[in-house]
């Protein structure tokens, strides 16, 4: 027991200089953020909003205060951020960015239908979400979060992703090709 | 009784590799890596994408969410906690479940159990893979050595302490132990690993997987074993004290568009290993310890079919088909094929019912063969196993509290139709939950048990006489009873700390107990004998009670602490012999406490370590221990983690389990490997 005892005490006086570990879903809302800066939405986003950028979340929401404190206080081209949490697919509204979570992306399909072909950032950390139609999936590897996004389903929406977003990302498959 | 309590002297290469840790710094970050001060407030918005995907994450948060809302005592082992714990085999990845009793009897043999009456085949907890059942029909328990996986394709290993929840079914008394594995989009590209190391001699296992076309993907594994962890008080043997693994197997997984899922896999295990047995014979002094060996082989095929219709509206079909083989040369020996058909449907009913109910029929043909210690009669058998359940979760008061209702219907070849129902409240308020259930469950008699006579042992009586002790075969034994109270509270007021208490009161009747008959002189032609019959009837009652309460805290950032403690008590009453009842009383610890110890920091280390005690197996002559487990780990490149194991560190060696009907266990050694894992 001593031995334990010894071996810890050495490692607890590096405590200080360790690497700090955040919350996933703080370093995810962050990601959401940078998605937010660097994709463009075309000219009929407008319909969605035009006094602010619309982050929403369908399912049971993961983030906690995570999402607000990252979007509080900021603006992205002149206009502040606002998130809506839809707790049923039955009650979504098409958002500039939505989040899907685990528990709703099994509906994907209706919730395809509901947006009715609105240009949304489909965003979702679901095993899969990307090939199943989701423009960005978020995915842990090796303790870190990195994302894979699907061209496709990107050029459905009519989304145009940053040079810089695309080569960062792993390119997903894609189900649904036409061609 | 041998007790070892003396600290080994700290081993040169633990202390350099510790102080080096702790000493080094590397001169550069990898390039995608971010050293950041420790500061909370820091706005992770400040830094760039490229800086964000270099920080690390754990992800303590989804686990606790998705148990905080069932009413049973459930514990989530998740695949970082099995990578981190160094375990080799599954049936040491349960040694982290609160509760859990697990003792390694020998190279290839656990005895495995929760709340009590732990056994080499441990008859009252249901094991499965990936929902197939692998508890045999033959002994009522699990052969742990074909039970072995690539443990990084496990995702998660789901155990529930107590009578499982109504789907699982008859045999599932003190718990059910669900492994599951990734699917096969989670395992793509190629995994290998090697271990060197003194307990783990050998070891390799590989897997790669792939897409096939646009919907599917496949992976292939492969895993070979060479073990020898523990010493038999015994003459040494040309078979060694130890183990050789091997398994090969497949899976597919096919998504469709409309919400349908396929999942096709298979597997082939073959192995041998030693086992410590009493040798008997006619002649004096009858018996003597040796050294025998049992060889397996087997495998098998398996599809289910999911439909995601909508939320909480989902249906499955699963089949399988599974081939075993197993023998112990002059002893025993079986072959068993078992087809399984399940059926499951859940859907919601109005505002507030989450129904679920199904359909299983299951057939498992064996043959036995008939040794000069063992006969079964029938030689061979078909046993029939048809299944009905319904479950009804009603939210009373949406998320706030619910009660479920549900009972299954089994008829099983034995002892006709089993009902077991039970009933669930949860109150579930912010970050705090408290449930109570009642249950019953029911543990049919094995293969083994109604139609085996079996010499166990044989001795000389004063005066040279020699003397056998048999177990005959007990053509109308009936099923053993449990009835289960059960409460649980679980609380959670921060992302950083958990924890989870609950408690039982278990009644169990129409217990399996061996009456012993009148003795009877027999003759082998030359030579008189005494034969002791023994019978199994449903003759002993017992109750238990106990607790378990197990938390988990972020100490500090890259440093969390998680433990449990399990107390355990019971009352056997044997109406037939009191001597066997306190036997029983005796096979499982009163207490268990465990501690683990996680800790990373920068360059992609990683330390961890476990300190479990188990209070004493009086029946059973094992003596109280503490075992401490340190793990070192380094993610040298993002592809490639070294890792050292040492286990046991306290004691030279010593059992953990001692002596059942038919084998002797083994003293566990102290041990080290080395580990390589690599992706590619």
């Amino acid at each position: 027991m001593t031995l334990a005892f010894v071996v810890f005490s050495l490692l607890m006086g590096t405590a200080s200089g360790l690497e700090s570990q955040l919350r996933e879903y703080s370093v995810k809302a962050a990601f959401l953020f940078h998605f937010a800066k660097f994709v463009r939405w075309p000219a009929e986003a407008d319909r969605i909003s035009v006094s602010a950028l619309t982050v929403g979340i369908v399912g049971e929401d993961p983030f906690g205060r995570a999402l607000d404190d990252v979007v509080d206080g900021k603006r992205l081209r002149g206009r502040p951020i606002t998130i809506k949490r839809f707790r049923s697919v039955d009650d979504l509204e098409p958002c500039h960015i939505l989040f899907v979570s685990a528990s709703a992306a099994r509906d994907f399909d209706r919730i395809l239908q509901k947006l009715g072909g609105a240009p949304v950032l489909l965003v979702g950390d679901g095993e899969g979400f990307a090939e199943t139609g989701g423009v960005i999936e978020l995915y842990t590897e090796n303790r870190k979060v990195r994302f894979a996004v699907n061209l496709g389903a990107a050029e459905r929406a009519r989304l145009e992703l940053s040079s810089e977003l695309l080569s960062l990302a792993r390119v997903a498959n894609d189900r649904n090709e036409t061609n | 009784m041998k007790r070892r309590k003396t600290l080994p002297s700290v081993p040169a290469t633990l202390g350099v590799l510790v102080l080096l840790s702790v000493f080094a710094r590397p001169t550069r970050c990898r390039a995608d890596e971010v050293p950041l001060q420790s500061s909370p407030q820091r706005d992770l918005t400040d830094l760039s994408l490229a800086e964000l995907m270099g920080v690390e994450v754990t992800s303590v948060s989804r686990k606790a969410q998705s148990i905080s809302t069932t009413a049973a005592a459930v514990y989530v082992v998740t695949s970082e906690e099995i990578r981190r714990s160094g375990a080799t085999h599954v049936a040491d990845a349960l040694r982290l479940v609160p509760g859990l009793h697990v003792a390694r009897f020998d190279s290839g043999k656990w005895a495995v159990s929760s709340r009590g009456f732990n056994d080499v085949f441990s008859n009252k907890m249901l094991v499965l893979v990936d929902g197939r059942s692998v508890y045999t029909p033959a002994f009522g328990g699990v052969f742990w050595d074909a039970q072995d996986l690539v443990l990084a394709d496990v995702d998660r290993i789901e155990v529930i302490r107590g009578p499982g929840a109504t789907m699982w079914g008859a045999n599932a008394v003190n718990g059910v132990v669900n492994i599951v594995t990734m699917s096969a989009s989670r395992t793509q590209g190629g995994y290998v690993e090697a271990i060197l190391g003194t307990a783990d001699r050998g070891l390799g296992g590989a897997r790669y997987g792939g897409r096939l076309g646009a919907n599917a993907h496949y992976r292939a594994q492969m895993k070979y074993s060479d073990r020898d962890p523990v010493d038999f008080v015994s003459p040494l043997s040309s078979y060694g004290t130890g183990s050789r693994l091997f398994l090969a197997g497949f899976r597919v997984d096919w998504l469709g568009n409309g919400g349908d899922e396929l999942v096709f896999k298979g597997d082939l295990q073959r192995g041998e290993e030693a086992e410590s047995i009493l040798d008997m014979t006619l002649d004096p002094p009858h018996s003597h310890p040796g050294v025998s060996r049992q060889l397996f082989s087997g495998g098998y095929v398996q599809a289910r079919w999911t439909r995601y219709i909508s939320e909480g509206h989902e249906l499955a079909l699963q089949t399988y088909y599974d081939e075993s083989d197993r023998s112990m040369p002059g002893r025993f020996q079986e072959s068993r094929r078992t087809f399984d058909v399940d059926f499951q449907h859940r859907f919601p009913l109005g505002e507030r019912h989450d129904l679920m109910w199904g359909l299983s029929h299951r057939l498992s043909a064996d043959e036995i063969g008939e040794s000069a210690l063992l006969a079964a009669d029938p030689s061979r058998r078909n046993l029939g196993l048809s299944g009905a359940f319904v479950q009804d979760e009603i939210a009373l008061i949406p998320t706030v509290f619910s009660l479920t209702l549900g009972t299954k219907l089994e008829r099983n070849s034995f002892t006709g139709v089993e009902v077991q129902p039970n009933v669930r409240a949860l109150y579930h308020a912010g970050s705090q939950s408290l449930w109570a259930a009642v249950s019953r469950g029911v543990r049919t008699p094995s293969r083994g048990e109604r139609d085996l006579d079996i010499a166990l042992r044989a001795d000389s009586m004063p005066g040279g006489l020699g003397r056998v002790v048999e177990i005959d075969a007990s053509h109308d034994l009936q099923s053993e009873n449990l009835v289960a109270y059960e409460l649980g509270y679980r609380w959670s007021p921060h992302q950083d700390f958990a924890i989870d208490l609950t408690a039982f009161h278990n009644r169990y009747s129409d217990l399996a107990a061996l009456r012993t008959g009148e003795p009877v002189l027999m003759t082998n032609g030359t030579s008189p004998y005494i034969v002791v019959p023994q019978r199994i009837t449903n003759g002993a009652r017992a109750s238990a009670n106990g607790f378990e309460l197990s938390g988990s805290f972020r100490a500090a950032p890259g440093w969390s602490l998680s433990g449990w403690y399990a107390w355990l008590q019971m009352e056997v009453d044997n109406e037939i012999d009191s001597v066997v009842a306190a036997a029983r009383e005796g096979m499982s610890p009163s207490h268990q406490l465990q501690i683990r110890s996680n800790l990373e920091w920068s360059g992609g280390w990683e330390l961890d370590g476990i300190v479990h005690y188990s209070s004493a197996l009086e029946s059973l002559a094992v003596s109280e221990h503490v075992r401490l487990d340190l793990r070192l780990a380094l993610q040298v490149t993002p592809r490639v983690e070294l890792s050292a194991q040492l286990s046991d560190l306290l004691s030279a060696s010593h059992f953990e389990f001692g002596p059942t009907a038919f084998w002797n266990a083994g003293e566990v050694r102290r041990s080290c490997y080395g580990k390589i894992a690599w992706r590619f």
